[in-house]
Parts: structure tokens; C-alpha cells; sequence
């Protein structure tokens, strides 16, 4: 299944590209995702991203809602689902 | 005497007579309301009685920093201005940044009040101490930044700042605001107050620095913010960077990004055309706020096209919004433009594009004729209809007349079900979150006491999710009326009285990045603003008073309004919002239905220790020091639990 992967602000500059497409596993969670996108590009830190409630350098989003209003990293995504992963975002 | 902070002068200026006095600033004003929000509301409550026509010589503007401006606290050169909006029949306040705010103090003055009316256009000219009014026949008609500058040459000093009005305000445009520099004080109308007052500009210029009480107290919280906001991942790598461009994207992913008069949300989200990315590439330089290290407001500029040459400093998100999504154009350098004529003339952005784009839904529900509009093809999506709208509103020609006074006063006039497409609340023109899916931030703008604002109480924690004091989530309304007091009275408390960027206040103050977020670290940082405005004016606000501060500015408000008539009927959002869920993208479905907003009103009045119909009890108005307000409301009939 695909999944795609937005990026966003300094992060979408170090990849290079708004969004990727990526081919994952049937029942990947947003872990696994995570752990596939950082071996293919390094350069998208996702491991930092904690899921205790406090989100120390990113914001992800999974169809434009909050992960702690999922199941977290433990999200089981779906073929087509948008990942989006954000700075930290000020101002307003 | 005052230690420092304050300069301890109020300069009264009467347009009518042509005179001013400067009085000591009061030190009962000073320990109960602190200063900038908490100065004009309180003011505006003494000051301008019940049904004051506020474009008669009866309205006051008054223009307020707080004690922390002029001082070396990062981010603290902010200003509010109050007076009754002529827009909304309510507490009208706008708030600005820049250079002017710290400028104003260091000509002497905490707070500059406005009154009467004269007779020719006249300037002021505010310095270290003294009041002077010079004609401004010559400059009347000028658009704001010939104006700020033939003011410099006038006096023939580069060091004045200035606000003023353009031609808008000079017209009485309902859309007006004041400009200082190219920052907007906007919304509400403030800009015709001015106008009717016949006031172009105030220039202020000065060496009176405030001091400060205890500079040992205050640079120790000074430096910890300051490292605070170097911890931060993103202030400077991002913010400093972009500004508030990149909340194009962040708010079109989540799917609150309004689309055509809030018609078409998620269904139109032109980020690769005005996102951040889009607007990074004609960055040409940042343009700091006095004392601000982190200098998110940008200057950009059209390279290419037919608005090329452009310069423009922004646009902030709401312009890009308003002349983006609202209107459907997805034209970076007309958006450029747009913000560009608006500060000439001086327009608010959010009003003129909500106005324009609510003219466009009804010119394509073929509610308005091409025969109206002069000859405009005014369709979502034209570009150069809606840049000819802004010179037609600006000058009041055409239909640009009717728009000049904004979008409900325009639908009153149109009539034929138009009024069903005005995104209103209180009559001001609602910003660009489409709040279906973001409830926080819609039961702010239901109960802001200037109208449906963002500014008075914003949502940070489901916009940005700022997990600060709690995590939420932004479409599920349970928590949210304790949520939406804590928000409204945090922005008066920690920003618009010290006065404190509140960009700074949502992450550089209260965001933690090592030690995630609590309660208890959020009340610390009430600390932070507690120390600092305590060290720099020797008069202990501690954090509890701090929060005493923010219920009593934001109840005194209210009751100004409750004087005006307004009453609980006022707290809804548009009928749109409540009957039509979100067409599409990942907030589809979403909608704020009238039951849900009367158990929102029903909560958030009792959480803020009111009545079912929005009425502070005595009880509530003692405790918070305002009692003769009670007897006030019940004179006019309102009877108090
Ligand atoms: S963060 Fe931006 S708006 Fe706030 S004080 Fe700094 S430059 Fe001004």
C-alpha cells in the first residue's frame, strides 16, 4: 500500500521535497513508518519524536488530526493516508 | 512616585479645545489594571457613557502601553489603543507592535487619551514631555507611509515614530485602522475614530527611558527567557525565519484553512501557490519589533508579474488568508499587493478580504448583479477584481461604498438573504481558522469582547498544540469553556497588559521543550511575568493578582458591552458554522451546532462566574474590585444574582 509523507518548513528543505510517496507493508503503524523513513532519509529525525503526550521537535499529523487522538505511534495507517510532519509552529 | 516601568505621566489631549494636560498616571489605574489592555478598557468604561455615537467627539481613543515597554524585556514593545468600535457598538481594541510603542514611553507618557473632535486636521507631536498640535491640512488625503515620512521632514527629525490614518480612516471607512509604521493597530474601526476626530497622526519621539526598580531581579528573568527562547527547536530556526507564513500549511493540513467565505474549506488549499515555500523565495529582509531577537515580521517583494516591484512588510497569516483563501485567490503577489495597498491606506486586511470575499459568494450566488458591482466580474478567484475593490473601498466609489463599512453593514443594505453569507460575530469579520473543527478557538471568537477576534484569547494549544496547561484535541468540545477563560485571560494577563508579543507568550514563555508541560510549570510561568513587571516597577503583581488581572480586564469588558446591550444572543457563531458541516479534507463532517454552543456558553458563563445570561453576579464583580460596575448594570435595568 502507499502512504504519503508531508514535509514541512526546515524539515522540508532537508528532504528536498513537500511530499513523498512511499510504498509500506499492509498494517504499518506510524512506528514502523517512522523507522522505514529514517532509513531511507536520514535526514528526517523522526526517532526524536516522543509520544508521551509532549512532542519535543515535531508536530505529526495523520489526516490532519493529532496522533494522541489516534492510538499514538502505535497507529495502524491505512493505504493512502497522509503523514504530516511539522516544526515546531509559533505565531498566529 | 513610581520606581520605574511607568513614567508616571497621562497626557489628556481635548481635539475640540485644542489643548492638552498631563496628569500624573494613577496609581489605583496602575495596581488594579497594570496597563495597555487594562488601561483602555478601564478608561473607555469611565470615560464614554451608554450609546456614545463612537464617530462623535464623546468617543476616546486611548492609546497604551504596558509597563515592560520601553524596557529591555524581549518582545515588549506592544501597544494597545481602545476606544468604542464603529463597527461593532463594542469594546473596540486593536493592539500593534513595532517601534512605536517603546517610542511612545520614551516621549514620557504611559498612556496618550484622545477626546473631542476638531475642527481641521491636526497632528501631534509627542516629545520627551511636551504636547504640541500642528495642522495637518497638507497631509490629509496622504496614504500612510508619505504621511509618516512628510511628518519626519516636517519636524526634521528621522527619529519620530508615527500612527495614522489613510485615506480610509480620513473617509470614516467602518475598514479603517492606524498604521504605524507598516504595522496595523486593526480591526474594529479605529482608523474612522481618528478620522472623525480629525487626528491624521501622533508622532512621538523621546529620551525618557523608563527605569527600571530592581535590575538585578529583572535581567535575571530577562536572561532565563532569553534562554528559553534559544532552547527552543524552532523560534529561530523556523520563526525567525518564515513568521506566521507557515501556518498556511499547518492549519490547510489540519483542515481548518477557511476557503471561500468558509464555503469551500478543504476544498481549496493553495499552499504550493501561498504557503510558506511559495512566499520564502521573496524574502528580502526581517524587520524586527523594538527589543524582539526573535524578528518574525518579514519584508517580501513581488519579483515578477504584474505586481512585481511590490514591497510589502508581511503579509501575516491572516492577510494571506484573507486575500488567499478567503477570496480563492491563489496569486502570491496579488496577495503582496493587496496587504501593500491596505496599509497605504489604511485598511484591515481581515475585514477587507472577509468583506470582499462575502461580496464574492453572493456575486456568484447571483444575489449581486455585474450592474452592482460597476462592472466586476467579482467571482472567488479574481485577482484583479478583488485589488480593484480594495482602491473602490478605500475611496468609497462605486460599490465600493457599500463594502466601505464592512460586511454586515453591507448585507443590511443589499438585503435578499445576503445576510446569511456575513462570517460575523458582533459584526466584526471572522479571521482565518475555520473553528467547526477547532471548538477552543470558535467559543473565543463567540465571546471575545471585541467581536469574533482571534487576538483576545487564541487557541494555541489546538492550533500550534502547545500541550500548555493541557493537551487537547481541537475537535472535541469537552474542556474547552475552562480552556477558552484560561486562553482569554492569559492574553490579558501575560501579553496585552504588560505588555508582552504574544507570539512569545504561546512558545517562548510557555512551551517547554525538556520538561514537556503541567499545570504547575504553566502557573511557573505566570511567575516569569510576575518577576518581571514586579522588578521593573517595585509594585508586586504576583501571579495570582496577574490572573485576578486578566478575569477583571476581560469582565470590565464585558460589562461595557452588557451597558452597550449586548447579551448572551451576541455569544453565537454564524449560522453557517452551526448548520453547514466542513465540505471536505480532513476536518469534513465537522460543524458547531446550536446545541453544542449553548452547552459551551453555559459552561464558560459559569466558569467565569456569570449567570446564564452572561451577567457577572455582584459576588463575582466584588471580588474582582469592580463593584460600582453592578450597581452601573443594574441602573440600566439588569437585575445582578
Ligand atoms: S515575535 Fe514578531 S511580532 Fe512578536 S515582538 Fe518579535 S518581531 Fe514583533
Amino acid at each position: 500500500m502507499k502512504v504519503k509523507l508531508r514535509c514541512f518548513g526546515g524539515i522540508r528543505t532537508a528532504v528536498g521535497s513537500r511530499e513523498i510517496i512511499l510504498e509500506v507493508p499492509e498494517q504499518i503503524t506510524l512506528h514502523g513508518l517512522f523507522r522505514l523513513v529514517e532509513s531511507e532519509y536520514p535526514q528526517i529525525p523522526l526517532s526524536v519524536y516522543e509520544e508521551d503526550g509532549f512532542r519535543r521537535r515535531f508536530r505529526v499529523l495523520i489526516n490532519g488530526r493529532d496522533t494522541f487522538t489516534l492510538q499514538g505511534t502505535d497507529t495502524v495507517l491505512v493505504n493512502g493516508d497522509i503523514v504530516a510532519v511539522f516544526p515546531l509552529i509559533v505565531g498566529g | 512616585m513610581y520606581q520605574g516601568g511607568y513614567t508616571g505621566r497621562t497626557a489628556w489631549i481635548d481635539l475640540t479645545k485644542k489643548t492638552a494636560s498631563i496628569e500624573p498616571t494613577d496609581h489605583e489605574l496602575t495596581r488594579l489594571f497594570m496597563g495597555g489592555a487594562g488601561f483602555g478598557v478601564k478608561l473607555l468604561y469611565d470615560l464614554v457613557q451608554p450609546g456614545t455615537d463612537p464617530l462623535s467627539p464623546d468617543n476616546v481613543l486611548v492609546f497604551a502601553p504596558g509597563p515592560l515597554t520601553g524596557t529591555s524585556a524581549p518582545c515588549s514593545s506592544r501597544i494597545t489603543v481602545t476606544g468604542r468600535s464603529p463597527l461593532t457598538g463594542a469594546v473596540g481594541m486593536a493592539t500593534s507592535g513595532g517601534q512605536f510603542p517603546a517610542e511612545m514611553k520614551f516621549s514620557g507618557f504611559d498612556i496618550i487619551v484622545v477626546q473631542g473632535q476638531a475642527t481641521d486636521p491636526v497632528y501631534l507631536v509627542i516629545e520627551n514631555g511636551e504636547i504640541r498640535f500642528r495642522s495637518a491640512k497638507k497631509i490629509w488625503g496622504a496614504n500612510t507611509t508619505d504621511c509618516q515620512l512628510f511628518i519626519k521632514q516636517e519636524l526634521r527629525n528621522h527619529n519620530f515614530r508615527v500612527a495614522c490614518i489613510g485615506q480610509a480612516g480620513e473617509r470614516q471607512s467602518l475598514t479603517a485602522c492606524i498604521i504605524n509604521e507598516r504595522r496595523a493597530m486593526g480591526r474594529k474601526g479605529l482608523g474612522a475614530v481618528m478620522g472623525a476626530k480629525r487626528l491624521k497622526a501622533i508622532a512621538v519621539r523621546g529620551d525618557c527611558k523608563p527605569a527600571i526598580a530592581e535590575p538585578p531581579r529583572f535581567q535575571a528573568e530577562r536572561q532565563q527567557l532569553l534562554a528559553r527562547f534559544k532552547a527552543h527547536p524552532a523560534l529561530y530556526s523556523e520563526f525567525s525565519r518564515y513568521g506566521t507564513s507557515s501556518l498556511i500549511d499547518l492549519t490547510s493540513e489540519m483542515g481548518i484553512f477557511p476557503a471561500r467565505n468558509y464555503a469551500d474549506t478543504g476544498k481549496f488549499t493553495p499552499i504550493e501557490q501561498i504557503g510558506y515555500q511559495a512566499q520564502a523565495k521573496d524574502i528580502i529582509h526581517n524587520n524586527p519589533c523594538h527589543t524582539c531577537p526573535v524578528a518574525c515580521s518579514q519584508v517580501r517583494i513581488a519579483r515578477s508579474g504584474e505586481y512585481q516591484g511590490t514591497l510589502t512588510e508581511g503579509p501575516e497569516f491572516e492577510t494571506s488568508w484573507a486575500f488567499g483563501g478567503d477570496t480563492g485567490v491563489s496569486h502570491v503577489s496579488a496577495i503582496y499587493h493587496a496587504d501593500r495597498l491596505c496599509d497605504e491606506y489604511g485598511l484591515d486586511t481581515i475585514t477587507v478580504g472577509a468583506t470582499i470575499a462575502f461580496a464574492m459568494e453572493l456575486f456568484e450566488r447571483d444575489i449581486l448583479t455585474i450592474d452592482e458591482t460597476d462592472g466586476l466580474e467579482l467571482r472567488f478567484g479574481n485577482h484583479k477584481a478583488m485589488i480593484e475593490m480594495i482602491h473602490r473601498i478605500a475611496r468609497r466609489q462605486g460599490f465600493g461604498e457599500v463594502l466601505a463599512d464592512g460586511a454586515l453593514r453591507a448585507s443590511q443594505q443589499i438585503g435578499r438573504g445576503s445576510e446569511r453569507y456575513v462570517m460575523h460575530i458582533k459584526g466584526l469579520e471572522l479571521p482565518g481558522y475555520d473553528v467547526r473543527a477547532a471548538k477552543a478557538q470558535g467559543l473565543n471568537y463567540a465571546t471575545a469582547f471585541t467581536g469574533g477576534d482571534h487576538n483576545r484569547g487564541y487557541a494555541f494549544q489546538e492550533i500550534y498544540g502547545v500541550p500548555v496547561p493541557i493537551q487537547v484535541d481541537r475537535c472535541d468540545p469537552e474542556g474547552k469553556p475552562e480552556l477558552t477563560m484560561w486562553n482569554q485571560v492569559m492574553e490579558a494577563a501575560l501579553c496585552d497588559c504588560p505588555t508582552f508579543c504574544s507570539f512569545m507568550i504561546s512558545d517562548g514563555l510557555l512551551r517547554d521543550t525538556e520538561q514537556g508541560m503541567s499545570k504547575e510549570l504553566s502557573e511557573q510561568r505566570v511567575g516569569t511575568v510576575s518577576e518581571m513587571v514586579s522588578a521593573a516597577t517595585a509594585i508586586e503583581f504576583s501571579p495570582s493578582e496577574l490572573i485576578l488581572l486578566g478575569e477583571r480586564v476581560n469582565t470590565l469588558a464585558r460589562c461595557f458591552n452588557l451597558r452597550e446591550g449586548f447579551s448572551r444572543k451576541d455569544d453565537y457563531l454564524p449560522v453557517r458554522l452551526s448548520e453547514e458541516p466542513i465540505p471536505a479534507g480532513p476536518s469534513e463532517g465537522y460543524l458547531t451546532s446550536r446545541e453544542e454552543q449553548d452547552g459551551l456558553l453555559d459552561q464558560y458563563y459559569e466558569v467565569y462566574g456569570y449567570d446564564q445570561r452572561g451577567v457577572p453576579t455582584r459576588e463575582r464583580l466584588r471580588r474582582l474590585s469592580l463593584e460600582s460596575v453592578a450597581d452601573d448594570l443594574e441602573a440600566l435595568g439588569l437585575d445582578l444574582e
